[in-house]
């Protein structure tokens, strides 16, 4: 149920995708993650309002890192920090990020060919996967809206994940 | 509203165009048609000076597409930027034509009644401009062929392409320069459109009547002596 992808550039590097709802040991996943235990990107899913989007960042992550020119430590919170509109990386991971009162996580896992460290995850989630494009039942508009500042005007010309994807896609070039 | 990623098909680059500066070519993003344009490198620049012109007008072209997004004009989404081929990656504006094949398709079909039929395009067009130029973003290179009509050509879906010359600028000359290239490329591929340039204008001034005036007269100011400002004096 996992979606998986191999990097627009970089065939041998893949993206993998996934959303988990009714999850019981959030903190414990959160300690795992913070701890090395396994490196993947866990996402608040009510910041995302489209999968699209999380593909955009994630593809701008693996990119930055080949050519290193990232801001963050690895590759994985490189992740959360392209998906935040901004500069600051606390903030980013405090927004996008997955807390510990959550229930529902959007995971993205990286560089991850074979399948092994995602069925790893997998075996440490107490929780039910659903598919990816279920995440737009989870997502908080107006909270969304107001993160990334988006205008009415904008909307009006084309949908909410439209502007948020070339909001990702530009960040390095806009000032905020 | 969650648009399903199909990306079975495999990536392949396929070039359509090459201009001055860059080539154009259309691909697949992770599911979506996309088109990546990629400024090449010039040989007879020295390399450093190469790289940072590069640079600076793939950043001009980035900032005033976003520039026209926040202001309400429709442009192509952007997926995704990569500095070091000077590339960049947009939504395929699919199912449009652009507005230069449309008009012709209409002076074709009925030479008489064109100019009705494509006055309320006219109109849409100096609206987009006149919102545009408000917001200090100066296009450039509009013509006829950087306009899409998206769907139906009667719902006057425009989304405006090629920012590649753009430049952020609040100034009467630029915007006044800019309306005079769209006035020489509509009149020069499209006979007989004088009559529709009124149109255009008309709509540009009745969107904004405080800010357009200035434009307008310095319009007439350019007509006189062309895009390019004398230097004598």
């Amino acid at each position: 149920m996992d979606f998986k992808v191999t990097h627009h550039l970089y065939p041998n590097f893949s993206i993998t995708l996934a959303l988990y709802k009714d999850v019981t040991n959030m903190e414990a996943l959160r300690q795992c993650v913070m701890k090395g235990e396994f490196e993947a990107t866990l996402l608040k899913p009510s910041m995302i309002c489209d999968p699209f989007i999380v593909l955009t960042a994630a593809n701008r992550a693996v990119y930055l890192d080949k050519t290193n020119k990232m801001t963050t430590k690895n590759v994985h919170s490189e992740v959360l920090y392209c998906l935040s509109p901004t500069k600051n990386i606390t903030d980013s991971f405090r927004k996008f990020g997955v807390g510990d009162k959550d229930n529902s996580v959007f995971i993205v896992l990286l560089n991850d060919l074979d399948g092994a460290k995602m069925e790893f995850i997998k075996s440490k989630i107490e929780g039910c996967q659903i598919s990816i494009d279920e995440v737009s039942n989870f997502k908080d508009e107006t909270q969304v809206k107001k993160i990334y500042k988006v205008t009415d005007l904008e909307v009006n010309t084309c949908s909410l994940s439209d502007v948020i994807v070339s909001r990702v896609a530009s960040k390095e070039f806009l000032t905020v | 509203m969650a648009a399903p990623m199909d990306v079975s098909g495999e990536n392949v680059r396929k070039f359509i165009k090459q201009g001055a500066e860059a080539k154009v070519y259309a691909e697949n993003f992770y599911g979506r048609p996309c088109i990546s344009k990629e400024r090449f490198s010039k040989g007879y620049r020295h390399p450093t000076l190469d790289k940072s012109l590069t640079l600076q007008r793939l950043k001009a072209e980035i900032r005033a597409m976003s520039k026209c997004r926040n202001l309400g004009i429709p442009v192509p989404t952007l997926y995704f930027v990569d500095t070091s081929t000077s590339t960049f990656y947009m939504e395929e504006i699919v199912n449009s034509q652009t507005v230069r094949d449309y008009i012709v398709s209409i002076q074709t079909s009925d030479p008489d009644g064109a100019m009705q039929k494509l006055s309320p395009l006219a109109e849409k067009i100096g609206k987009i401009l006149s919102k545009m130029h408000c917001g200090k973003v100066i296009h450039g290179d509009l013509t006829t062929s950087n306009m899409l009509l998206r769907g139906d050509p009667s719902d006057l879906d425009i989304v405006l392409i090629d920012f590649g010359l753009s430049f952020s600028e609040g100034l009467a000359e630029d915007k006044g320069v800019d309306l005079y290239v769209f006035e020489r490329a509509l009149l020069s591929t499209h006979p007989n459109t004088e009559e529709l340039f009124k149109v255009v204008i008309e709509a540009y001034k009745k969107e904004n009547v405080k800010e357009s005036a200035d434009a307008i007269s310095k319009l007439d100011e350019v007509r006189m002596r062309g895009r390019k400002r004398t230097m004598v004096g």
